[in-house]
Protein backbone atom coordinates (compact mmCIF):
# COMPACT_ATOMS: atom_id res chain seq x y z
CA UNK A 1 0.00 0.00 0.00
CA UNK A 2 2.59 2.26 1.14
CA UNK A 3 4.94 1.83 -2.20
CA UNK A 4 1.45 1.96 -4.12
CA UNK A 5 0.83 5.08 -2.68
CA UNK A 6 4.44 6.79 -3.16
CA UNK A 7 4.75 5.83 -6.98
CA UNK A 8 1.54 7.49 -7.22
CA UNK A 9 3.00 10.81 -5.91
CA UNK A 10 6.61 10.35 -7.39
CA UNK A 11 6.30 8.03 -10.20
CA UNK A 12 9.68 6.96 -9.52
CA UNK A 13 10.11 3.42 -8.07
CA UNK A 14 13.54 4.64 -6.07
CA UNK A 15 12.14 7.57 -4.91
CA UNK A 16 8.98 5.05 -3.84
CA UNK A 17 11.53 3.00 -2.16
CA UNK A 18 12.77 5.78 -0.18
CA UNK A 19 9.50 6.48 0.77
CA UNK A 20 8.82 2.94 1.85
CA UNK A 21 12.12 2.86 4.24
CA UNK A 22 11.22 6.56 5.61
CA UNK A 23 7.40 5.32 6.55
CA UNK A 24 8.60 2.13 8.14
CA UNK A 25 10.86 4.01 10.77
CA UNK A 26 8.17 6.94 10.84
CA UNK A 27 5.67 4.13 12.10
CA UNK A 28 8.06 2.63 14.57
CA UNK A 29 8.89 5.48 16.52
CA UNK A 30 5.84 8.29 16.02
CA UNK A 31 2.86 6.12 15.53
CA UNK A 32 1.20 6.51 18.78
CA UNK A 33 0.20 3.45 19.96
CA UNK A 34 -3.17 3.87 21.47
CA UNK A 35 -4.22 2.79 17.70
CA UNK A 36 -5.95 0.07 16.28
CA UNK A 37 -5.10 -1.68 12.91
CA UNK A 38 -7.63 -0.14 11.19
CA UNK A 39 -6.49 3.43 12.60
CA UNK A 40 -2.76 2.86 11.96
CA UNK A 41 -3.66 2.03 8.44
CA UNK A 42 -5.30 5.44 8.25
CA UNK A 43 -2.23 7.10 9.84
CA UNK A 44 0.12 5.11 7.49
CA UNK A 45 -1.58 6.66 4.02
CA UNK A 46 -1.71 9.84 6.05
CA UNK A 47 2.64 10.02 6.56
CA UNK A 48 3.15 8.67 3.33
CA UNK A 49 1.09 11.33 1.08
CA UNK A 50 2.68 13.98 3.88
CA UNK A 51 6.73 12.24 3.33
CA UNK A 52 5.80 12.51 -0.79
CA UNK A 53 4.81 15.92 -0.41
CA UNK A 54 8.07 16.81 1.54
CA UNK A 55 10.52 14.83 -0.83
CA UNK A 56 9.74 17.28 -3.83
CA UNK A 57 11.10 20.08 -1.49
CA UNK A 58 14.06 18.40 -1.11
CA UNK A 59 16.84 19.88 -3.40
CA UNK A 60 18.98 16.71 -3.73
CA UNK A 61 16.13 14.76 -5.60
CA UNK A 62 17.54 12.69 -8.12
CA UNK A 63 16.93 12.38 -11.75
CA UNK A 64 13.66 10.91 -12.34
CA UNK A 65 13.90 7.36 -14.35
CA UNK A 66 11.23 6.60 -17.02
CA UNK A 67 8.46 4.76 -15.72
CA UNK A 68 8.54 1.70 -18.24
CA UNK A 69 11.46 0.78 -17.13
CA UNK A 70 10.34 0.22 -13.71
CA UNK A 71 7.15 -0.94 -13.40
CA UNK A 72 7.28 -4.25 -14.34
CA UNK A 73 3.64 -4.02 -14.82
CA UNK A 74 1.76 -7.39 -16.06
CA UNK A 75 1.02 -6.46 -19.61
CA UNK A 76 1.94 -3.21 -21.52
CA UNK A 77 -1.52 -1.77 -21.62
CA UNK A 78 -1.46 -0.94 -17.93
CA UNK A 79 1.26 1.28 -18.69
CA UNK A 80 -0.72 3.57 -20.43
CA UNK A 81 -3.34 3.66 -17.88
CA UNK A 82 -0.62 4.51 -15.29
CA UNK A 83 -0.13 7.27 -17.52
CA UNK A 84 -3.13 8.27 -17.69
CA UNK A 85 -3.50 8.86 -13.99
CA UNK A 86 -0.34 10.36 -13.47
CA UNK A 87 -1.34 13.14 -15.76
CA UNK A 88 -3.52 13.71 -12.44
CA UNK A 89 -2.97 16.61 -9.85
CA UNK A 90 -1.85 14.62 -7.16
CA UNK A 91 -4.39 15.59 -5.04
CA UNK A 92 -6.85 13.44 -6.99
CA UNK A 93 -4.45 10.51 -7.59
CA UNK A 94 -4.50 9.67 -3.87
CA UNK A 95 -8.48 10.19 -3.62
CA UNK A 96 -8.82 7.81 -7.17
CA UNK A 97 -6.53 5.23 -5.31
CA UNK A 98 -8.16 4.81 -1.76
CA UNK A 99 -11.81 5.48 -3.29
CA UNK A 100 -11.36 3.04 -6.19
CA UNK A 101 -8.36 0.57 -4.92
CA UNK A 102 -8.38 0.89 -1.36
CA UNK A 103 -12.68 1.65 -1.60
CA UNK A 104 -13.27 3.67 1.43
CA UNK A 105 -16.33 6.46 1.48
CA UNK A 106 -15.76 9.89 0.78
CA UNK A 107 -16.58 10.61 4.29
CA UNK A 108 -13.62 7.86 5.08
CA UNK A 109 -10.83 9.81 2.84
CA UNK A 110 -12.07 13.24 4.10
CA UNK A 111 -10.82 11.70 7.61
CA UNK A 112 -7.82 10.21 6.65
CA UNK A 113 -6.60 12.96 4.56
CA UNK A 114 -7.97 15.82 6.97
CA UNK A 115 -9.73 17.67 4.36
CA UNK A 116 -13.21 18.36 3.55
CA UNK A 117 -16.08 15.48 1.91
CA UNK A 118 -17.16 17.90 -0.19
CA UNK A 119 -13.65 18.86 -1.41
CA UNK A 120 -13.07 15.25 -1.91
CA UNK A 121 -16.36 15.04 -3.55
CA UNK A 122 -15.10 17.63 -6.06
CA UNK A 123 -11.77 16.34 -6.73
CA UNK A 124 -13.35 12.56 -7.20
CA UNK A 125 -15.71 13.75 -10.25
CA UNK A 126 -12.93 16.14 -11.47
CA UNK A 127 -10.44 12.98 -12.00
CA UNK A 128 -13.72 10.24 -13.27
CA UNK A 129 -14.45 12.86 -15.95
CA UNK A 130 -10.60 12.38 -16.94
CA UNK A 131 -10.10 8.72 -16.41
CA UNK A 132 -13.92 7.78 -17.26
CA UNK A 133 -12.32 5.08 -19.73
CA UNK A 134 -10.37 3.14 -17.64
CA UNK A 135 -12.68 3.40 -14.36
CA UNK A 136 -15.82 2.32 -16.04
CA UNK A 137 -14.67 -0.60 -18.49
CA UNK A 138 -15.10 -3.76 -16.41
CA UNK A 139 -16.97 -2.08 -13.27
CA UNK A 140 -19.21 0.59 -11.89
CA UNK A 141 -18.57 3.32 -9.53
CA UNK A 142 -20.13 2.46 -6.42
CA UNK A 143 -22.35 4.79 -5.25
CA UNK B 1 -11.91 -3.41 -4.75
CA UNK B 2 -13.92 -2.66 -7.66
CA UNK B 3 -12.65 -4.32 -11.18
CA UNK B 4 -11.53 -2.39 -13.08
CA UNK B 5 -8.36 -1.22 -15.68
CA UNK B 6 -7.08 1.08 -13.20
CA UNK B 7 -7.42 -1.76 -10.62
CA UNK B 8 -6.04 -4.61 -12.23
CA UNK B 9 -3.11 -1.73 -12.97
CA UNK B 10 -2.69 -0.72 -9.33
CA UNK B 11 -2.69 -4.33 -8.35
CA UNK B 12 0.06 -5.43 -10.14
CA UNK B 13 2.31 -2.88 -8.33
CA UNK B 14 4.32 -4.69 -6.17
CA UNK B 15 7.40 -3.00 -3.86
CA UNK B 16 10.50 -5.24 -4.77
CA UNK B 17 11.16 -7.77 -2.42
CA UNK B 18 14.85 -6.15 -1.66
CA UNK B 19 12.53 -3.11 -0.49
CA UNK B 20 10.26 -5.10 1.81
CA UNK B 21 13.44 -6.89 3.24
CA UNK B 22 15.03 -3.54 3.94
CA UNK B 23 12.20 -2.35 5.55
CA UNK B 24 11.61 -5.05 7.88
CA UNK B 25 15.87 -5.62 8.62
CA UNK B 26 15.33 -1.38 9.68
CA UNK B 27 12.67 -2.37 12.36
CA UNK B 28 14.71 -5.45 13.48
CA UNK B 29 17.17 -3.57 13.66
CA UNK B 30 15.58 -0.99 15.93
CA UNK B 31 13.60 -3.37 18.06
CA UNK B 32 17.03 -4.91 18.98
CA UNK B 33 18.40 -1.58 20.11
CA UNK B 34 15.67 -1.28 22.97
CA UNK B 35 14.46 -4.68 23.70
CA UNK B 36 14.84 -8.34 22.38
CA UNK B 37 11.39 -9.09 20.62
CA UNK B 38 10.49 -12.18 19.01
CA UNK B 39 8.81 -11.86 16.03
CA UNK B 40 6.03 -13.67 14.56
CA UNK B 41 8.03 -15.40 11.18
CA UNK B 42 6.36 -14.33 8.27
CA UNK B 43 6.41 -16.22 5.02
CA UNK B 44 7.94 -14.58 1.66
CA UNK B 45 4.76 -14.98 -0.44
CA UNK B 46 3.00 -12.87 2.38
CA UNK B 47 5.95 -10.04 2.83
CA UNK B 48 5.73 -9.55 -1.05
CA UNK B 49 1.61 -9.77 -1.32
CA UNK B 50 0.73 -6.84 1.55
CA UNK B 51 4.10 -4.41 2.75
CA UNK B 52 1.54 -2.34 5.07
CA UNK B 53 -0.10 -5.60 6.42
CA UNK B 54 3.22 -6.84 7.25
CA UNK B 55 4.93 -3.83 8.55
CA UNK B 56 1.77 -2.98 10.77
CA UNK B 57 1.66 -6.38 12.15
CA UNK B 58 5.50 -6.80 12.92
CA UNK B 59 5.95 -2.91 14.02
CA UNK B 60 2.94 -3.04 16.48
CA UNK B 61 4.28 -6.27 18.23
CA UNK B 62 7.24 -4.16 18.67
CA UNK B 63 5.89 -1.07 19.94
CA UNK B 64 3.66 -2.71 22.63
CA UNK B 65 6.52 -4.67 23.80
CA UNK B 66 8.09 -1.22 24.67
CA UNK B 67 5.30 -0.20 27.66
CA UNK B 68 7.37 -1.88 30.29
CA UNK B 69 8.11 1.60 31.92
CA UNK B 70 5.10 3.62 34.68
CA UNK B 71 3.60 6.20 32.20
CA UNK B 72 4.03 9.83 32.97
CA UNK B 73 1.00 11.70 33.99
CA UNK B 74 -1.15 14.73 32.46
CA UNK B 75 -4.85 15.58 32.89
CA UNK B 76 -6.50 17.07 30.27
CA UNK B 77 -9.77 19.62 30.77
CA UNK B 78 -11.98 20.89 28.01
CA UNK B 79 -13.75 23.71 28.26
CA UNK B 80 -12.16 24.10 32.06
CA UNK B 81 -14.05 20.84 33.11
CA UNK B 82 -11.42 17.99 34.06
CA UNK B 83 -12.23 14.74 31.99
CA UNK B 84 -11.97 11.62 34.00
CA UNK B 85 -12.03 7.52 32.50
CA UNK B 86 -15.25 6.87 35.11
CA UNK B 87 -17.99 8.59 33.12
CA UNK B 88 -18.49 11.77 30.95
CA UNK B 89 -18.08 14.61 32.81
CA UNK B 90 -20.50 18.29 30.98
CA UNK B 91 -18.26 20.47 29.36
CA UNK B 92 -20.93 22.98 28.54
CA UNK B 93 -22.40 23.98 25.00
CA UNK B 94 -21.29 23.33 21.47
CA UNK B 95 -19.45 26.49 20.76
CA UNK B 96 -20.33 26.62 16.96
CA UNK B 97 -18.25 28.60 14.94
CA UNK B 98 -20.28 28.15 11.68
CA UNK B 99 -22.16 25.60 9.60
CA UNK B 100 -22.47 25.22 6.09
CA UNK B 101 -24.77 23.17 3.63
CA UNK B 102 -23.30 21.90 0.28
CA UNK B 103 -26.28 21.04 -1.61
CA UNK B 104 -26.77 18.52 -4.91
CA UNK B 105 -30.06 20.08 -5.50
CA UNK B 106 -30.20 17.24 -8.56
CA UNK B 107 -29.93 14.21 -6.44
CA UNK B 108 -31.38 15.46 -3.47
CA UNK B 109 -28.65 15.36 -1.14
CA UNK B 110 -26.16 17.98 0.92
CA UNK B 111 -23.17 17.98 3.07
CA UNK B 112 -23.04 19.38 6.12
CA UNK B 113 -20.09 20.88 7.59
CA UNK B 114 -20.42 22.31 11.14
CA UNK B 115 -17.05 23.15 13.11
CA UNK B 116 -16.86 24.45 16.54
CA UNK B 117 -14.44 25.46 19.02
CA UNK B 118 -13.00 23.84 22.34
CA UNK B 119 -10.82 24.61 24.62
CA UNK B 120 -8.32 21.87 25.73
CA UNK B 121 -5.70 21.94 28.36
CA UNK B 122 -3.25 19.54 29.33
CA UNK B 123 -1.60 19.81 32.51
CA UNK B 124 1.13 17.86 33.51
CA UNK B 125 5.59 18.07 34.78
CA UNK B 126 7.90 18.03 32.04
CA UNK B 127 5.93 18.52 28.73
CA UNK B 128 7.54 19.05 25.67
CA UNK B 129 4.98 18.59 23.16
CA UNK B 130 1.09 17.90 22.52
CA UNK B 131 -0.21 17.08 19.50
CA UNK B 132 -3.69 15.63 18.15
CA UNK B 133 -4.85 12.98 16.30
CA UNK B 134 -7.73 10.93 16.37
CA UNK B 135 -10.65 10.94 13.86
CA UNK B 136 -14.32 11.63 13.52
CA UNK B 137 -13.23 15.21 12.78
CA UNK B 138 -10.95 17.44 10.91
CA UNK B 139 -8.92 19.88 13.04
CA UNK B 140 -9.06 23.18 11.34
CA UNK B 141 -7.35 25.41 13.18
CA UNK B 142 -5.47 25.43 16.58
CA UNK B 143 -3.96 28.34 19.07
CA UNK B 144 -1.87 27.46 21.80
CA UNK B 145 -1.53 29.58 24.78
CA UNK B 146 0.46 29.31 28.14
CA UNK B 147 3.16 26.65 26.88
CA UNK B 148 6.05 28.17 28.06
CA UNK B 149 5.57 26.71 31.73
CA UNK B 150 5.11 23.01 30.15
CA UNK B 151 1.59 22.83 30.54
CA UNK B 152 -0.37 24.21 27.04
CA UNK B 153 -4.11 25.29 26.53
CA UNK B 154 -5.10 24.80 22.84
CA UNK B 155 -7.97 26.42 21.45
CA UNK B 156 -9.03 24.27 18.58
CA UNK B 157 -11.50 24.64 15.90
CA UNK B 158 -13.16 20.91 15.12
CA UNK B 159 -15.11 20.79 11.65
CA UNK B 160 -17.47 17.55 11.37
CA UNK B 161 -19.06 16.40 8.52
CA UNK B 162 -22.90 14.72 7.84
CA UNK B 163 -23.40 13.81 4.34
CA UNK B 164 -26.96 12.86 2.93
CA UNK B 165 -25.27 10.72 -0.08
CA UNK B 166 -22.89 9.03 2.76
CA UNK B 167 -24.84 5.11 2.76
CA UNK B 168 -22.51 4.55 5.95
CA UNK B 169 -24.43 7.06 7.77
CA UNK B 170 -28.33 5.75 9.10
CA UNK B 171 -30.97 6.38 6.84
CA UNK B 172 -32.64 8.64 9.92
CA UNK B 173 -29.76 10.75 9.95
CA UNK B 174 -29.06 11.85 6.50
CA UNK B 175 -32.91 12.64 6.65
CA UNK B 176 -32.10 14.38 9.69
CA UNK B 177 -29.43 16.63 7.64
CA UNK B 178 -31.76 17.38 4.34
CA UNK B 179 -34.72 18.68 7.28
CA UNK B 180 -32.49 20.65 9.32
CA UNK B 181 -31.53 22.78 6.28
CA UNK B 182 -34.57 22.61 4.54
CA UNK B 183 -36.34 24.06 8.16
CA UNK B 184 -33.64 27.20 7.84
CA UNK B 185 -34.42 27.70 3.90
CA UNK B 186 -38.21 27.60 5.23
CA UNK B 187 -37.36 30.55 7.77
CA UNK B 188 -35.71 32.25 5.25
CA UNK B 189 -37.96 31.74 2.57
CA UNK B 190 -35.08 30.25 -0.10
CA UNK B 191 -35.87 26.94 -1.94
CA UNK B 192 -36.61 23.91 -0.14
CA UNK B 193 -34.20 20.69 -1.04
CA UNK B 194 -37.14 18.46 -0.38
CA UNK B 195 -40.71 19.80 -1.94
CA UNK B 196 -42.95 18.13 0.62
CA UNK B 197 -41.38 19.61 3.70
CA UNK B 198 -43.35 20.98 6.33
CA UNK B 199 -41.74 22.92 8.72
CA UNK B 200 -44.89 23.11 10.89
CA UNK B 201 -44.23 19.84 11.94
CA UNK B 202 -40.59 19.58 11.94
CA UNK B 203 -39.02 19.03 15.39
CA UNK B 204 -35.86 20.54 15.11
CA UNK B 205 -34.11 19.19 18.70
CA UNK B 206 -35.38 15.57 17.72
CA UNK B 207 -33.41 15.86 14.59
CA UNK B 208 -30.86 17.78 15.32
CA UNK B 209 -29.73 15.06 18.35
CA UNK B 210 -29.99 12.54 16.31
CA UNK B 211 -26.98 14.23 13.59
CA UNK B 212 -24.91 14.92 16.98
CA UNK B 213 -25.56 11.79 18.07
CA UNK B 214 -24.27 10.37 15.18
CA UNK B 215 -21.32 12.57 14.91
CA UNK B 216 -19.72 12.83 18.41
CA UNK B 217 -20.05 8.46 18.48
CA UNK B 218 -17.32 9.01 15.71
CA UNK B 219 -15.41 11.38 17.30
CA UNK B 220 -12.28 10.81 19.26
CA UNK B 221 -9.73 12.90 19.89
CA UNK B 222 -6.34 11.64 20.96
CA UNK B 223 -4.07 13.70 22.89
CA UNK B 224 -0.06 12.59 22.59
CA UNK B 225 1.98 14.53 25.03
CA UNK B 226 5.52 14.33 24.80
CA UNK B 227 8.05 14.93 27.90
CA UNK B 228 11.43 16.03 28.76
CA UNK B 229 12.86 12.55 29.67
CA UNK B 230 12.15 11.13 26.26
CA UNK B 231 8.59 9.24 27.23
CA UNK B 232 5.26 9.89 25.62
CA UNK B 233 1.94 9.19 26.56
CA UNK B 234 -1.74 9.77 24.94
CA UNK B 235 -5.16 9.83 26.12
CA UNK B 236 -8.17 10.10 23.95
CA UNK B 237 -11.32 11.70 24.35
CA UNK B 238 -14.78 10.76 23.28
CA UNK B 239 -17.48 13.40 23.44
CA UNK B 240 -21.78 12.87 23.93
CA UNK B 241 -24.44 15.09 22.87
CA UNK B 242 -26.55 15.74 26.01
CA UNK B 243 -28.93 17.27 24.88
CA UNK B 244 -30.34 20.34 21.64
CA UNK B 245 -32.97 22.58 22.84
CA UNK B 246 -36.11 24.71 20.98
CA UNK B 247 -33.13 27.07 20.34
CA UNK B 248 -31.00 24.75 18.98
CA UNK B 249 -28.38 25.29 22.00
CA UNK B 250 -26.42 21.92 22.37
CA UNK B 251 -25.00 20.60 25.36
CA UNK B 252 -21.87 18.00 24.95
CA UNK B 253 -20.24 16.00 27.82
CA UNK B 254 -16.47 14.46 27.28
CA UNK B 255 -14.31 11.54 29.10
CA UNK B 256 -11.27 9.78 28.50
CA UNK B 257 -11.46 6.51 26.83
Amino acid sequence: MIYRIAMHNLSNPSDAEDIVQEVSLALLTKCPDDKDDIAVKHWLIRVTINKCKSFHRQFWQRKRESIDDYLHLEAPHQRGVMDEVLELPKKERNIIYLYYYERYSIRDIAEILHINANTVSSHLQRARKKLKSILTEGGTYHD
Amino acid sequence: MINNRYTETVESIHAPESTVKAALDSIHNHEKKEKTIRMVSLRKAAIAAALAAVITLGAVLGINAFGTKSTPLFNITVNAAETTEKKFTPIGNLDVSGATYSPDRANGQLCLQEEFAAVIRVDGDGITDVAFGGEGYTLLARKEDDVQSGNGTYYLNIGITANSADSALPEAVRQAVRDCYDYINTKLGEPLLQPGFNAGTFDWSTSAKLIYDTLFSNLKITVNVSFDNGQTAVKTLVFTCDSVDSNGTVSISAKLQ
